[in-house]
């Protein structure tokens, strides 16, 4: 389906407002900082909670990537790029709070097996996620649910294509052990 | 050998949910899970449990204040970083201010210059006459007799 805004132009006139509010925002100018701010919170916020499951923690880590992304502004050579370069600061953020945390291990009652409703499933898959090692457990947010490209992920990873490609394959193999382990399948 | 099958069976299951699978990839993949029930069952559960993965993505909410938030905090943050700036030329000043306030308040004791007060002998001859108190001290000289 294509984007409704690049029929129109109007993605690229908002390519071009961003590149100004970026101009301004080296300058100083606060009205300039606050509109990036309200153009990007959305997507910081919904891909911190998707990594940290934790709405609370995805908004301090959200703060504190955009006044992470404002205070080195000095090192984004393209303005074009601060969409990517705010995106890459949040996800090390998470992925530097993943990293104090260690994988859980969760006790799941391998004896019942979960037939029930989808709510009971969800518990149980965000117990399993939080049993991965934090690189594995992102690679296999940014993949499934943030639904990134291959590419995607190695440029917010800062990993090659093919580390992406590994870490994806382990990282589904363990989930599925870890599910088939929670519903008593027999792996 | 079976082991290196289920290994490459593995492998393509992890690729087949990202691409499709080549011809002989496909062939090798369906015969596979026809003859390893193990593979077959694990085929059943990495969709299931991908899909139930896939629901746990974040609804996008709203969050009141936040932009405030960020921007109050950049502005402190700012201050912060300015008045460590600035703060060695405010020491500095606040010193040069302490010092100035000491030297005038000595200039101002200090006599002027023209003017000597009276010297301790002739303060004493001043006296005041309670007869007359409305003149003031006068010089014992010139008290009324």
């Amino acid at each position: 389906m294509i984007d409704a805004q690049i029929l129109n132009g109007s993605a690229s006139d908002a390519a071009l407002q961003e590149r100004h509010w970026v101009a301004r925002t080296r300058q100083g100018d606060e009205a300039a900082l606050a509109a990036l701010v309200a153009r990007h919170r959305t997507r910081l916020i919904r891909t911190a909670s998707n990594l940290l499951r934790d709405r609370h923690e995805a908004e301090d880590i959200a703060q504190e990537a955009f006044l992470k992304a404002f205070r080195e502004l000095s090192k984004l050579r393209d303005d074009r790029a601060f969409s990517g370069y705010l995106y890459r600061i949040c996800v090390r953020l998470c992925m530097d709070r993943l990293r104090l945390k260690r994988p859980e291990t969760v006790e799941l009652e391998s004896s019942q097996p979960h037939e029930g409703g989808t709510i009971e499933n969800r518990v149980v898959i965000e117990k399993l996620l939080a049993q991965l090692p934090y690189d594995l457990r992102t690679t296999l947010v940014l993949r499934e649910i943030e639904q990134l490209s291959y590419d995607e992920v190695a440029d917010v990873m800062q990993v090659p294509v093919g580390t992406v490609r590994s870490r994806l394959h382990v990282a589904r193999e363990r989930f599925r052990r870890l599910w088939m382990e929670a519903v008593g399948e027999p792996c | 050998m079976l082991r290196n099958r289920c290994d490459r069976f593995s492998r393509l299951l992890s690729e087949r949910a990202d691409r499709d699978l080549t011809p002989a990839e496909a062939r090798f993949f369906d015969r596979h899970m026809a003859e390893c029930p193990g593979c077959a069952r694990e085929a059943g559960i990495s969709g299931l449990s991908l899909d139930i993965l896939r629901t746990l993505r974040v609804e996008e909410t709203e969050s009141s204040g936040f932009e405030d938030r960020v921007v109050s905090v950049w502005k402190q943050t700012r201050l912060r970083r300015d008045l460590g700036y600035w703060s060695p030329a405010l020491v500095g000043a606040a010193v040069s201010a302490i010092a100035l306030v000491a030297v005038l308040n000595a200039t101002a004791r200090t006599p002027k210059s023209g003017y000597q007060a009276p010297a301790t002998s002739e303060a004493r001859r001043l006296t005041i006459d309670q007869r007359f108190p409305e003149l003031g001290p006068i010089p014992l000289s010139n008290r009324p007799r």
